[in-house]
């Protein structure tokens, strides 16, 4: 009891107030409110479980540990689709540039935190770029085999024209070592073996930098070194289909090496001859 | 068995009766309804300036929260201020929409007597009078302070608590509401 209930007048209030204070609620009132609790009673009593576990309870029971699986299953989701995912293709270089710049100005802020930011963004651009460098290789790998296809005659033209500089050069090398030499020397002391290079230039039919087609520069030395060399141009001339120069080579070759029984010119060439240039009187 | 069992309810505390109650037994309300339901009616029949219509709608309002909220009681603090704190609030949301104004009212309709003899009885209810009548009077603060106190038998630290003031505020307005209140007590006081 505190000291304001020891106060005399308010004992005297008190003992009036409550004398005065006899008023009740209506019966009707009770009645239903009474009525109330007790219906509240008997419907919780039959929401009660075999158990004896509030169905309400029994609910909430599980919402919260349903909720916290379902954002786990939710996140772990995102977390493989996002892990399983190939990366941009196209890196924005430029923003992240801004970004490391404008983290660098700001020494301010938590370097921890930007210096992790800043490597994850860093390795992100690292495998982007390297992913756009090999898609540009790709790219120009299938351009040129494009070209190539559109056009197949470039790849031989290529292939002819080193040829033609790799034999202009042995040539050129060949007459400087001739040059060199007595030609009358080496045209008599040079034994004719012709059945033998006739067949070895005839197997060289289909010209080609190799050693099985190639023509055997010691047998044709043997015969005539500048004669082999004009044969190995006429080879090389028809080969590059250029006509007009081996008709010429050609013509000046017969000036000088007669049609006879020892001919040693090729098949092909022999056949071409034939075709395309009247046939000059055969000699013996 | 009834009756044993009813004894029983009278003897627990309003606590574990709601308690009781709260856990299904149906009994424990109605001991805790009797207990209680004068003093909270006339609660708000004197801050209600003796409307009886809207005073029971109160009324009954706030033992039916009470009521669909037994699941969440905890037994925290004294079950009489539990039951007058949601009375304060009903009452403070009822002014608010009604955009309360202190009428004046009359008692003689209300005023009931049982004294046998007619001069008795006329003093009863001459001194009843009074009293509501200045009790009715008092400012706000103050008559929630006083009916607090005597209809709900609660402290100042609960009357505080209910109210949101601190204790030595509302001791101050109990005061201020007795000194106020001894007008109406000076005849009184002669004439007992």
């Amino acid at each position: 009891m505190s000291e304001f209930d020891q106060d005399k007048d308010y004992q005297l209030l008190h003992k009036k107030y409550q004398e005065a204070s006899t008023e009740v609620p209506a019966a009707s009132i009770d009645a239903s409110i009474l009525q109330a609790a007790h219906r509240a009673v008997e419907s919780t009593g039959n929401e009660k479980t075999t158990s004896g576990m509030d169905t309400q309870s029994v609910k909430r029971s599980w919402f919260v540990p349903l909720s916290y699986v379902a954002i786990l299953v939710v996140s772990l989701s995102v977390v493989m689709k996002l892990a399983l995912e190939p990366p941009m293709m196209e890196s924005p270089v430029y923003e992240t540039s801004e970004y490391i710049a404008e983290e660098s100005s700001a020494p301010q802020r938590n370097s921890v935190n930007g210096t992790a930011v800043r490597n994850e963004i860093m390795t992100q651009d690292m495998s982007a770029q390297i992913q756009a460098e090999n898609l540009q290789r790709k790219i120009h790998a299938s351009q040129r085999e494009k070209k190539v296809a559109q056009r197949p005659m470039l790849q031989k033209q290529m292939q002819f024209a080193a040829e033609e500089t790799k034999a202009k050069a042995r040539t050129k090398a060949r007459v400087d070592k001739l040059a060199e030499k007595p030609l009358v020397a080496s045209v008599a002391s040079a034994p004719v073996e012709s059945v033998t290079v006739q067949n070895q230039l005839a197997g060289a039919g289909d010209y080609a930098d190799t050693s099985a087609n190639r023509v055997q520069s010691d047998d044709v030395e043997s015969v005539n070194e500048l004669q082999k060399l004009q044969i190995e141009k006429m080879l090389v001339l028809l080969k590059l289909k250029k006509f007009d120069e081996l008709k010429q080579v050609l013509i000046d070759y017969r000036k000088e090496y007669p049609l006879n029984e020892q001919e040693v010119l090729p098949e092909k060439l022999r056949n071409w001859e034939k075709n395309n240039i009247s046939q000059p009187p055969h000699t013996k | 068995m009834n009756s044993f069992s009813n004894n029983n309810l009278d003897d627990l505390s309003d606590e574990q009766l709601m308690i009781n109650y709260r856990d299904g037994q149906a009994a424990a309300f109605d001991a805790l309804y009797e207990r209680h339901k004068g003093g909270l009616y006339r609660y708000f029949l004197r801050q209600l300036n003796n409307r009886a219509d809207i005073s029971s709608e109160l009324f009954q309002d706030v033992w039916m929260k009470l009521i669909n909220a037994r699941h969440k009681y905890q037994p925290s603090a004294k079950f009489t201020t539990y039951l007058y704190h949601l009375a304060h609030k009903r009452l403070i949301d009822h002014w608010r929409s009604e955009k309360h104004i202190n009428e004046q009212v009359e008692y003689e309709d209300t005023l009931q007597s049982n004294a046998s003899e007619p001069h008795e009885a006329l003093q009863q209810m001459q001194t009843k009078l009074q009293i509501k009548q200045a009790i009715a009077e008092l400012p706000e603060e103050q008559r929630s302070a006083i009916l607090l106190k005597e209809e709900g038998a609660l402290s100042l630290s609960e009357i505080a608590e209910i109210t949101g003031v601190n204790r030595e505020t509302v001791k101050s307005r109990l005061r201020y509401a007795v000194n106020r209140l001894k007008g109406a007590l000076h005849p009184l006081r002669s004439v007992s």
